[in-house]
C-alpha cells in the first residue's frame, strides 16, 4: 500500500457478541483512502458498511464489540491502538463523523450552539461565548438560513434536512481531515438528498477533507465518489476507482445492484431483484459467501472461499470465475 | 413558560378542593354517632353533646361543608379533642421537625442515589454495578424500623456517637440540630437511595443506547462528559418525577422513624390523632399532607419545564 494514503484499513475483522457467541460482522476487510479522495462503499443492509466506518474511530458499543485483527492505520498510527485520551483528541478534530438518522443523533436538550460549540471548545480551547460565534459561522457554511437565532434552538424544532446540516457543521467544526459520512441521507427525503450531497462534495473541495461515504444507494455513489468498495455479507467483493464499476462489473452482487437501479425511462412491470437474501453471519455459508444468491455460480464457488484477485489498474473482484474469463488476473493480493 | 406555569397553579385549585372534601367526608364516614365515637367509653350525654356542637355534627350536611369549608379559607382547622390546642398549631407546631427531617434525608437520597445509579448504568453488567445494584434492593427490601434500631445499638448505645431520641429546634444551633436529626434522616435515605439508584439506572441504560451518545462521543468528548452531561441531563424528567414522589414519601412516610427516634414531628402526630379518636387533628393532618404532594407535583411540573426543552414548547 502506498505511502501517500491518508487511511488505511487492512485485515480488518470484527465480531458482535449474540446470545454468548462472538460472530464475525466483518472479515478481512482492507480499504485505502487517499487525500482528498471520496471512498464509497456500498452494499445492502447487514452488508457490513457501517460497521467498517465505526471502527474506524472505535465507536461501537464496547461491550458487544470486539475487533479481532487488523489495522487502521492514521497518519501512520494504528487507530485501533491509540490511548483512550489520544482517540478522543482525533475524534471530532481530525476524523469527524455523521450518521444515518439525524432525528436521533442530536442531543434533544441542549441547544444546537453549544452542540457545535462544544467540538470547539473540546479541541480548540475556545471559550463559551467565542465557540457560540464561531457556530454562527458554520451554520452559514452549511447553509443554513437565519443562523444567529437557529443557533439557540434545540433540535426537535428543526426538520432532517435542517438537522443533518448541524450535524455536519458540527462534524467540520474543527476542519478534519477526514469525514466519514454514514448513509447521511438514507432517513431524509429524495430532494433534500441532492442538497446535503451537494452541501458535502462542496465542503470537500472547500476544506480539502477526504470522505468516506457510505450508502446503499447506488445512483449517490456514482455521482458523488471517486472510488468504490462494493460489500457483501461482511467483506468488500469489489473495489474500483473511476466508473470503471459501473461500465463493467467485475463481481456478480456488483452487477445484481446494479440491475436494481430503477431506470425512470423504463417501464417494466416488476423492478428488478437480488433473490434471496444476506447470509446469516451466525452461519455463514462455506466457499463464495454471494453464491446461494448468484446466477453465474459454479462448483468450485460452493467449496473455496475465494480471496481478493488484483486485477491492476486499483480494481479488485472476489469473484475468481469473472477475473478469469477477463482475462485480467494480475495476482491475488 | 409562565403560562404554563399559571395554568398549572389554577389547574391545583379544583384538586386542593377535593381534598378538603375529601378530609371533611372522613368525619361522616365513621360508622355510628362520631361524637358517641370521639366522647369514648362512660362518656356523659353532655359532654357527647357538647362534642356534637363543637364539630356542628348537629347541621345538615351541606351545611357542615359550608362551614368547614369556610373556616378553612380562613385558616381554622378546629381544635383537637386531646391536646387542649387548636389543629392548625398542633401541626404547625410540629411540622418543622418532619420537614427538617425530609430536608436532611432528602440532601443525602439525591446525590447517592443518582451516583449509585449512573455509576451502575455505566458499569452495566460488570461486579461495580452488581454491588450497586445489591445495596440499592438491600435498602429497598430491609424495612425502616429493623435498621432504625440496629442503628440506635450501634451508633448512639455501642459507640455513643449519637443521640439516640429527641429533637432540638434548629434555632437552638445547626450543629446539634444536625447531630439529633443526622440519623433519623440517613436510616430514612437508605430506602429511598436503593429507590432513586434503581430508577436512575434505568433511565440512564436507555439514554446511553441513543444515537447521540454516539454523536458526543464521535466529536470527542470524554467519557465522564458524555455521561453527565449528553447522558444524565437526558434522565432528569425521571428522576425529577422519583425525586418529587420521594420529597413527599418522606414527609407522609416517616411515621416510623419519628417514632424510633422520638421526635415530635406530624408522622407521631398522625399516629397519635388516630389511636386517641382525634378526629379534627386526624382531618388536620390529611389536609397538609394532600397540599403537600400538590404542592411538590407543581414544583415538579415546572421543574420538567426547566430541565427539558421539548416540554418548554409543547
Amino acid at each position: 500500500m502506498s505511502e501517500s494514503n491518508i487511511l488505511e484499513i487492512s485485515g480488518l475483522t470484527v465480531e458482535f457478541r449474540s446470545g454468548g457467541r462472538w460472530i464475525t460482522a466483518i472479515r478481512d476487510v482492507d480499504l485505502t483512502l487517499a487525500p482528498r479522495q471520496c471512498l464509497g462503499i456500498v452494499g445492502e443492509s447487514g452488508s457490513g458498511k457501517s460497521v467498517t466506518a465505526l471502527s474506524i474511530l472505535r465507536l461501537h458499543p464496547a461491550k458487544s464489540t470486539r475487533i479481532a485483527s487488523g489495522r487502521i492505520l492514521y497518519q501512520g498510527r494504528d487507530l485501533l491502538a491509540v490511548a483512550p485520551g489520544e482517540l478522543a483528541r482525533i475524534r471530532g478534530s481530525e476524523i469527524a463523523m455523521i450518521f444515518q438518522d439525524p432525528m436521533s443523533s442530536l442531543n434533544p436538550v441542549l441547544t444546537i450552539g453549544e452542540q457545535i460549540g462544544e467540538t470547539l471548545r473540546i479541541h480548540q480551547g475556545l471559550n463559551r461565548a467565542d465557540a457560540l460565534a464561531k457556530a454562527v459561522g458554520l451554520l452559514d457554511m452549511v447553509r443554513i438560513p437565519d443562523a444567529r437565532r437557529r443557533v439557540a434552538e434545540y433540535p426537535h424544532r428543526l426538520s432532517g434536512g435542517m438537522r443533518q446540516r448541524v450535524m455536519i457543521a458540527m462534524a467540520i467544526a474543527c476542519r478534519p481531515k477526514i469525514l466519514i459520512a454514514d448513509e447521511p441521507t438514507t432517513a431524509l427525503d429524495v430532494t433534500v438528498q441532492a442538497q446535503i450531497l451537494n452541501l458535502l462534495r462542496d465542503l470537500r473541495e472547500e476544506l480539502g477533507m477526504s470522505v468516506i461515504l457510505i450508502s446503499h444507494d447506488m445512483g449517490v455513489i456514482s455521482e458523488f465518489t471517486d472510488k468504490i468498495a462494493v460489500m457483501y455479507a461482511g467483506q468488500v467483493v469489489e473495489q474500483a476507482v473511476g466508473d470503471g464499476l459501473f461500465d463493467a462489473p467485475m463481481h456478480p452482487y456488483t452487477s445484481g445492484l446494479l440491475r436494481a437501479i430503477p431506470n425512470i425511462d423504463r417501464d417494466v412491470d416488476r423492478l428488478a431483484t437480488i433473490p434471496g437474501s444476506i447470509p446469516d453471519a451466525a452461519r455463514m455459508v462455506p466457499g463464495c459467501r454471494f453464491h446461494p444468491r448468484c446466477p453465474e455460480a459454479l462448483e468450485s464457488c460452493r467449496s473455496e472461499a475465494p480471496a481478493m484477485i488484483d486485477l491492476g489498474g486499483l480494481r479488485q473482484t472476489r469473484c475468481p470465475p469473472r477475473a478469469e474469463r477477463q482475462g485480467m488476473i494480475g495476482g491475488r493480493s | 413558560m409562565l403560562r404554563l406555569i399559571t395554568f398549572r397553579l389554577a389547574h391545583a385549585v379544583p384538586i386542593l378542593l377535593i381534598i378538603a372534601v375529601l378530609a371533611f367526608l372522613l368525619m361522616q364516614l365513621l360508622p355510628g354517632d362520631p361524637a358517641v365515637l370521639m366522647a369514648g367509653e362512660g362518656a356523659t350525654p353532655q359532654a357527647i353533646q357538647e362534642i356534637r356542637q363543637r364539630l356542628n355534627l348537629d347541621q345538615p350536611l351541606v351545611r357542615q361543608l359550608g362551614t368547614w369549608l369556610l373556616h378553612l379559607a380562613q385558616g381554622d382547622l378546629g381544635s383537637s379533642l386531646q391536646l387542649n390546642q387548636t389543629v392548625v398549631s398542633a401541626v404547625a407546631e410540629r411540622l418543622p421537625v418532619s420537614l427538617s427531617l425530609a430536608a436532611i434525608s432528602l440532601l443525602i437520597t439525591v446525590p447517592a442515589g443518582i451516583m449509585l445509579g449512573v455509576v451502575a448504568a455505566y458499569a452495566r453488567d460488570s461486579w461495580l454495578d452488581a454491588v450497586a445494584m445489591a445495596v440499592a434492593l438491600i435498602g429497598v427490601s430491609v424495612p425502616t424500623f429493623w435498621i432504625a434500631i440496629l442503628s440506635v445499638i450501634l451508633f448512639s448505645v455501642t459507640l455513643g456517637w449519637l443521640p439516640s431520641a429527641g429533637y432540638v429546634p434548629l434555632s437552638e444551633g445547626f450543629v446539634p440540630w444536625l447531630l439529633a436529626l443526622i440519623q433519623p434522616a440517613i436510616v430514612l435515605a437508605l430506602f429511598q437511595i436503593g429507590f432513586l439508584a434503581r430508577m436512575t439506572r434505568s433511565a440512564m441504560l436507555d439514554v446511553l443506547d441513543q444515537d447521540f451518545i454516539r454523536t458526543a462521543r464521535a466529536k470527542g468528548v470524554v467519557e465522564s462528559v458524555v455521561l453527565w452531561k449528553h447522558a444524565f441531563r437526558n434522565t432528569l424528567i425521571a428522576v425529577l418525577t422519583v425525586v418529587g414522589y420521594i420529597f413527599s414519601l418522606l414527609i407522609g412516610g416517616s411515621v416510623i422513624v419519628e417514632q424510633v427516634f422520638a421526635l415530635p414531628g406530624v408522622g407521631r402526630l398522625v399516629v397519635q390523632a388516630v389511636l386517641t379518636r382525634d378526629y379534627p387533628l386526624v382531618q388536620g393532618t390529611l389536609l397538609l399532607f394532600g397540599f403537600i404532594f400538590v404542592l411538590i407535583n407543581i414544583a415538579t411540573d415546572i421543574l420538567y419545564l426547566i430541565v427539558d426543552p421539548r416540554v418548554r414548547y409543547d
